[in-house]
């Protein structure tokens, strides 16, 4: 299977699997705020906070080139997260990479997605998270397993998917570096379609093989159970 | 016969409204506790205590029949609401529609226990629900819902929202279909899918593109 498009099995599947993503009881090493755009920051900075306060994550991962319509910087997001508790040595920083980069020359979730992963790779953290908006944390954590099997860590590094706090899905926002404005519904369908078109030209792996990966990383083997 | 959905972008945006809805700023008047096998239980009963709590919802409804198939009694689950700090006059219970029960056992399933549940509020006139269900289960838990309101009518006058049961494993075993079948969790999905698709071509169900129609009205102004 090479697109998400083929099959609705793996589909219903694998939105069940990412959005309702169970977490390992032990802290995870370094988690990614993944689109801390203005309308998505609050349900992203909430969860993180919670999560870093109950002891369920270690390290806290911003990217420093700030969010995707410049509004919010990486300062600003650093400066809330120490007001609101996170020590700064939990706060860490890597650059999106320079590959996957859209028409206007700004990263997006692949960039991001690759990036974090070659910084995980060197800092040698093997249990790591994605939290995105709801909307966006299928395409944000198939990004995370496309930069795993991208650079062969697919086999040793668990990375687990976390919602953003629920947000209204009526609200208007911007999304795609500024190309789209609307409610946020309204986003899911570019979402698969993104999916779909990242999958076919290889930037991203397909539904199989993140439904496998996540097989692979509790242990089991689904090669075993495949029809 | 009704297709529940031949469009992937309508299943991607249903799976992600239902499985990610947004609460009302206002406290729900009630929600039921789907009910769930004894090694799911808590799933629900903790997302119900969390709710609960944080004066998210004013009553927990249950349904008080006994299920033959490894589920935890309807006393048990009170006792352990009250011991959880539940009043318990904020406990109220309805019994399962008879219909849409298993032919072989009469046993009730998921759509008898949503109709009667809107049975229930119907005839209390709650007008403000949700139903918990865990993670597994939650697309037809609600779809049940939603389908129960459309038959009797209350599709425009009644809001329902989905509330998730606490996240469990995906490889830790689950019982199904009346507990005949044991499996791990994600290898029940195909067949959870299978079964939203079935029930709708039986008109049990109704199709996606209602249940969004449904949610467009429930979250207009």
């Amino acid at each position: 299977m090479t697109g998400f498009r083929e099959n609705q099995e793996n589909l219903f599947e694998l939105i069940h699997r990412v959005l309702g993503d169970h977490l390992p009881s032990e802290p995870l090493e370094a988690v990614y705020l993944f689109d801390l755009s203005s309308p998505n920051k609050s349900s992203i900075l909430e969860r993180a906070i919670k999560l870093y306060q109950q002891g369920r994550v270690r390290k806290l991962v911003l990217n420093n080139e700030g969010d995707l319509d410049g509004s919010i910087s990486y300062q600003q997001c650093a400066e809330e997260l120490i007001a609101r508790g996170v020590s700064k040595s939990d706060l860490l920083a890597f650059k999106p990479a320079p590959e996957f980069r859209g028409p206007t020359g700004r990263y997006n979730a692949s960039s991001q997605g690759e990036g974090f992963v070659r910084f995980i790779k060197e800092s040698g953290y093997r249990s790591v998270g994605c939290i995105a908006p709801t909307f966006h944390l299928v395409r944000a954590f198939v990004a995370v397993v496309s930069g795993l099997a991208h650079n062969n860590l697919q086999n040793t590094v668990r990375a687990y998917a976390i919602p953003g706090e629920s947000q209204s899905w009526d609200e208007e926002i911007v999304h795609f570096q500024g190309a789209i404005k609307g409610p946020r519904k309204n986003l899911l369908k570019d979402e698969l379609a993104r999916l779909a078109s990242y999958s076919a030209r290889g930037d991203q792996v397909s539904g199989e093989v993140v439904l496998n990966y996540l097989n692979q990383r509790e242990g089991g083997n689904r090669a075993d159970v495949l029809r | 016969m009704p297709t529940f959905c031949d469009d992937q972008s309508v299943l991607f945006q249903l799976t992600h409204r239902i499985l990610c809805d947004s609460l009302p700023p206002r406290q729900l008047e009630v929600v039921y506790l789907f009910d769930e096998t004894a090694e799911s239980a808590s799933s629900v009963i903790d997302q119900a205590f969390s709710l609960y709590k944080l004066n998210g919802v004013r009553r927990i409804a249950l349904n008080n029949e006994g299920h033959p198939a490894g589920s935890i009694s309807y006393d048990k689950r009170c006792e352990e609401l009250i011991t959880g700090g539940v009043v318990p006059q904020d406990l109220v219970a309805f019994k399962p529609a008879p219909e849409f029960r298993d032919p072989k056992t009469g046993c009730y399933s998921t759509n008898s226990e949503a109709d009667g549940f809107v049975r229930f509020i119907k005839e209390q006139g709650y007008t403000l629900i949700g139903g918990i269900r865990q993670p597994l289960f939650q697309i037809r838990g609600f779809v049940s819902l939603v389908s129960a309101l459309f038959r009797h009518g209350l599709q425009e006058m009644v809001r329902a929202y989905n509330i998730p049961g606490r996240r469990l494993s995906w490889i830790g075993k689950a019982l199904h279909s009346q507990g005949n079948v044991e499996e791990e969790r994600w290898q029940l999905l195909e067949r959870e899918r299978d079964n939203i698709f079935k029930y709708c071509e039986w008109g049990h169900l109704v199709t996606a593109p209602e249940v969004l129609q449904y949610l467009k009205w429930r979250d207009g102004l």
